[in-house]
């Protein structure tokens, strides 16, 4: 082929310019470390990149947010450390109280710590971090133990939240973090569980959990009655009616068997038949039991449509005076019980501190998990920030290398420019 | 008469010729540069012998003519390689520009979703923090933002490729004027025996640039004028007749006609090749393509983000709106048949505001039709079917309502599932919350309060029964005070009584004595009714839903889930980063794919030209040594001349 100016020019420049961008790209690789500056560069190269980069900026949030759990954790600790330490403390006064040389003014001196620890723990279990109360749950707006103003001694009734001594106005809400791609943890405790004993969220204590508040509250009372059993009332027995109420038999309430029980003076039985409450207040000046009070309580009460007889040996019967069109309902009972004395209170003072390190070794656990699942993710950030640097990042050394080749290259390339257009046959003519 | 002076007249002939020559290789040289040009050299030819004295001499040389040196094939290569070369270098630049928005950086679309989510994934930490509520709205905004820009980056491609269109017609225009006038030229010149030589070239020249503008081809007629028509057959020039190309504008669109005068005829793009066909390839098939799959990732992320924020409670306790403006209208693909049934069979669920409705497809209506007959049963939207395409098209009948409809449930037919979208929604993403109070990070509203009371013992209210809804189940809570003793006429009766309803947690506020309801497991609905309590004179209990519980993450949590998860909408493999990953490569592999071409193309056009400049082109070399030849035979020419002149003065000195 003949080899004409144009073409040598032609094919000079070409080259040039493939040389030039082949450096330009390589500059511009060794500038941003980059090998993919644009989606063209590696298309395929996109999805990959795009995802690594998604779980990188994940895996940086959910190790805050792992490191926020911890401080919850800790915080949370903190303060149910302190709600220990007042349990122990109480049941120290309690053993030391027993002691039967006691004298009044000491009980009432204890009486008055307690009191005092009583609201400590109520200030621990109101505990607020960066204004927000830890143990309510969602509602962390809301201060989660009050007190009840409408507590009364005599009305505590175990299967009725308002007669707590102390009120929970939080909720059941779980509090859950999340600390990996669908891995969720609890980082909270709502107070209802740990300090009131409601484990299943019913809104009252679960039988065999205590409600700390209760506890102590029993506890500042019996020692402010210088450890006398004061009178509370305690939920009596269910009474159930033999089944055929037809007229003119008797049905016999075998359990409202009184034989065993006294009311004192001042003191109130309630009846419940067929939903409504009947209630004997006894005013006789002198506690009452076994038959004298069945038959105290049967004189006293003017059933309509029922009369009660007294059956003896503490039994009150009761039978329907008119109308044969209903069975006699089932009747229950609440009637006074003796409140438990300081001794009484020992064993339920350290279930109460037991439910406390239960909820703490728990929190522990979790705080555990937390710092394994930190571990990992900070281990899943290392392997994703590899991963994406395989696909995305340059490997300088080649970069440099390459780029060194195309400027060598490109040199050569100048430099036969230069000759050819030295060489000119019209300097041999 | 022959002898001296007939050796006078050949060498003259010779002066002559030989000067002609050297003006030949003179433009020769001149020409060296000149893109298109063909080597010229001369015809010589001897002048006719004549008889001279029984014996025929020659009587010197003449230049018959001048020839131009060409290559066909190589010519009509390089007229078709220059089309190729012009369709991939036309798209290179918009190309690149398009790679540039849909970008994998930072600040790119994918990065606005990771920050989006990142601010949820913050706020589900800490769910009433203002800052983190502050960061989600803000981010949100951003993520509108970033879909505008990259639609309306889009767009400025479209604008620049229209005004480089506009501003390339007058070019071709006058190309195409050229080449008829050529052709005219060509033709006559030729006509009366000569060469056209230059002309030619310039038309060679000419039909190269148009090719490569618009992909013209063209062929050669008998009296040398050329044919130039369009990749369709349309013809651009015909001898001397030139049809124009015109920019018609509708709006900021412009369009390619062929003015015939009183008739345009519309340009489609498969009837253009070269720089214009890329330009038409990037404007209408490329960009309308990223924009509605842009549009699709909008479309589902709003519609799937509105969901799942309905279903949440805000801070003012109240069930969370749409996050996101709802699309006006959502419309699938076409289909061929609007009446065959084409569709599997299957449920579609329709989610109108947070409503949730499941409509059944079976072997009656699985058409385009029934489907849209079913969808139009569902309360809260209407549905049509397009007759233009066949698509289905869904509107809310509440406008502002979210509806997202979810196919997935459909069996697998002849017709793909429909997949709906939203023109536009790209563009107009924005967010329909504006203050950090409705953002919901918690789980469905449940807590209720009712106005305050004087007392909350006083046996005011009226009695009869209260109608509590957990859940969707009533129970009638009875309120009496007949029974002496039992009455629950008051704010705590009416406490006690709620709180024995199983499920919900009744209590009076100390405070103001107001009554509170609220759900024992969050998350369930609840409703409270005393509308048919009768007297009392204390005012019936209205209950108003109210955000009692700040710190629940339970929907931010959920929302989270929608980083992670293959939405319907996207084909049902993809989540929302990973769909845009997709756009973002289909513009890469283009774009990759176009440089390379575009590099081929341009090393075999610069393969083929050298070749042609080889063969055609002129060589200094070759032009100076035919210049040292010429002149020689000048110098010999004049050398013989001044030799007969020697002898003829040789002759006249014989008579003294």
């Amino acid at each position: 082929m003949r080899a004409t100016e144009i073409t040598t020019y032609r094919s000079l420049k070409f080259f040039l310019d493939s040389t030039n961008e082949k450096m330009q790209k390589l500059e511009l690789q060794a500038a941003t470390g980059k090998r993919i500056n644009r989606p063209s560069d590696d298309p395929t190269a996109i999805s990959p990149v795009l995802s690594a980069r998604t779980q990188i900026q994940t895996s940086n949030r959910y190790i805050e947010t792992i490191e926020s759990g911890l401080d919850h954790i800790d915080n949370m600790d903190g303060y149910l450390d302190g709600i220990e330490n007042i349990m122990v403390r109480m049941k120290e006064i309690a053993i030391a109280s027993v002691n039967g040389a006691m004298a009044d003014v000491d009980l009432e001196t204890y009486a008055d710590e307690v009191n005092q620890l009583r609201e400590s723990l109520l200030d621990a279990a109101n505990a607020q971090v960066d204004g927000k109360y830890l143990f309510s749950g969602f509602s962390e707006k809301t201060e989660p133990f009050t007190l009840n103003p409408q507590y009364d001694p005599a009305l505590y009734d175990v299967t009725d939240a308002t007669t707590y001594p102390v009120l929970y106005n939080g909720d059941s809400g779980v509090k859950e973090f999340e600390i990996a791609p669908n891995e969720l943890i609890e980082v909270n405790s709502t107070g209802n569980g740990f300090m009131m004993g409601d484990f299943d969220n019913d809104g009252v204590t679960d039988s065999g959990a205590s409600d700390l508040f209760a506890v102590v509250t029993q506890l500042q009372e019996v020692l402010l009655a210088h450890n006398q059993p004061t009178t509370l009332i305690a939920a009596g027995p269910t009474a159930t009616a033999t089944t055929e109420g037809v007229l003119g038999v008797t049905a016999e309430v075998q359990d409202l068997d009184l034989s065993g029980e006294s009311v004192a003076d001042g003191d109130s039985l309630i009846l419940t038949i067929d939903g409504t409450d009947y209630t004997y207040t006894n005013n006789s000046g002198a506690s009452l039991n076994g038959a004298a009070l069945a038959a105290a309580v049967v004189a006293d009460l003017s059933v309509t449509n029922y009369t009660l007889v007294d059956g003896g040996a503490g039994v009150v019967t009761i039978s329907q005076d008119a109308g044969n069109e209903s069975d006699i309902a089932p009747i229950t009972t609440t009637f006074n019980t003796i409140g438990p004395t300081v001794e009484d209170l020992i064993g339920p003072l350290e279930d109460a501190a037991n439910q406390v390190r239960n909820q703490r070794s728990y929190k522990g656990n979790v705080g555990r998990r937390l710092e394994t699942a930190l571990d990992h993710m900070e281990q899943v950030k290392v392997d994703m920030e590899e991963f994406r640097s395989r696909y995305e990042d340059a490997d300088i050394l080649e970069t440099i290398t390459d780029l060194q080749m195309q400027q060598q290259s490109f040199q050569a390339a100048l430099s036969v420019t230069g000759k050819v257009s030295e060489l000119s046959i019209l300097d041999y003519i | 008469m022959g002898g001296l002076n007939a050796a006078l007249n050949s060498g003259r002939s010779s002066l002559q010729t030989n000067q002609k020559a050297i003006e030949i290789t003179g433009l020769n040289v001149a020409n060296v540069n000149t893109e298109g040009y063909s080597r010229q050299a001369p015809v010589l030819s001897p002048y006719p012998a004549l008889e001279f004295g029984g014996f025929f001499s020659g009587t010197g040389v003449t230049v018959s003519s001048v020839s131009r040196s060409h290559d066909v094939f190589l010519a009509g290569q390089i007229t078709t390689k220059s089309a190729e070369v012009g369709l991939e270098s036309s798209m290179a630049f918009p190309l690149a520009e398009l790679e540039r928005v849909l970008g994998i950086g930072d600040g790119s679309l994918s990065d606005e979703f990771d920050q989006f989510f990142d601010a949820w994934r913050q706020l589900s930490t800490n769910p009433g923090g203002e800052v983190e509520r502050q960061m989600v709205l803000q981010r949100g905004e951003l993520i509108g933002n970033a879909f505008k820009n990259i639609y309306d980056e889009t767009q400025q491609v479209v604008t620049n490729i229209n005004n480089s269109l506009t501003s390339k017609i007058d070019g071709v225009n006058l190309h195409l004027e050229e080449i008829a006038q050529l052709n005219n030229r060509i033709s006559s010149i030729e006509m009366a025996g000569q060469d056209a030589n230059s002309d030619r070239d310039r038309r060679d020249f000419l039909l190269k640039e148009v090719s490569q503008t618009i992909g013209a081809t063209s062929f050669e007629t008998s009296n040398g004028s050329v044919s130039l028509q369009l990749a369709n057959g349309m013809p651009l020039v015909e001898a001397d007749k030139v049809t124009n190309i015109k920019a018609v504008y509708s709006g900021t669109d412009v369009d390619l006609v062929l003015d015939y005068g009183t008739t345009d005829i519309e340009l489609s793009r498969t009837a253009l090749g070269g720089e214009f066909r890329g330009l038409y390839e990037v404007r209408d098939v490329v960009i309308p393509d990223v924009v509605s799959r842009l549009d699709q990732l909008a479309y589902s992320f709003a519609t799937e983000l509105n969901a799942l924020h309905q279903s949440g409670t805000d801070a003012n306790g109240q069930y969370g709106q749409n996050f996101f403006v709802a699309p006006g209208n959502h419309v699938s693909q076409g289909y061929a048949n609007a009446t065959a049934s084409g569709f599997g069979t299957g449920t579609i669920e329709v989610n109108v505001n947070g409503t949730v409705s499941s409509v059944t497809i079976d072997a009656t209506n699985n058409s385009v039709t029934g489907i849209a007959a079913a969808l139009d049963a569902v309360t809260g939207i209407s549905a049509s079917v397009d007759p233009d395409d066949n698509s289905l098209v869904v509107t809310p009948d509440t406008a502002g309502e979210n509806v997202l409809i979810d196919t997935s449930g459909l069996s697998i037919g002849s017709y793909a599932k429909p997949v709906f979208s939203s023109v536009d929604m790209a563009s107009s993403l924005q967010l329909n919350i504006s203050t950090t109070n409705q953002i919901a990070a918690g789980a469905a509203p449940g807590s209720l309060i009712s106005q305050s009371y004087a007392d909350s013992s006083a046996l005011e209210f009226g009695i009869g029964n209260i109608v509590v809804n957990v859940n969707g189940v009533p129970v009638n809570v009875a309120i009496d005070n007949t029974v002496p003793g039992a009455e629950n006429n008051s704010v705590e009766g009416i406490a006690a009584a709620l709180n024995a309803v199983a499920g919900v947690t009744a209590s009076v506020d100390l405070n103001d004595n107001s009554l509170i309801v609220v759900p024992t497991t969050p998350g369930d609905t609840i409703s409270v009714d005393a509308s048919a309590l009768v007297g009392g004179t204390y005012s019936i209990p209205a209950f108003s839903l109210v955000d009692l519980s700040p710190g629940d993450n339970t929907n931010a949590l959920s929302i989270l889930q929608l980083e992670q998860q293959p939405l319907t909408g996207l084909g049902g493999n993809d989540t929302l980063v990973s769909y845009y990953g997709k756009i973002a490569s289909t513009v890469g592999v283009e774009t990759a794919r176009n440089r390379q071409a575009q590099q081929g193309y341009e090393d075999s056009l610069v393969q083929l030209q050298n070749l042609r400049d080889g063969i055609d082109g002129v060589s200094l070399e070759d032009e100076m040594i035919n210049l040292m030849q010429y002149q020689k035979g000048f110098e010999a020419s004049a050398k013989f001349l001044s030799t007969v002149d020697e002898m003829m003065a040789t002759l006249l000195t014989l008579k003294r």
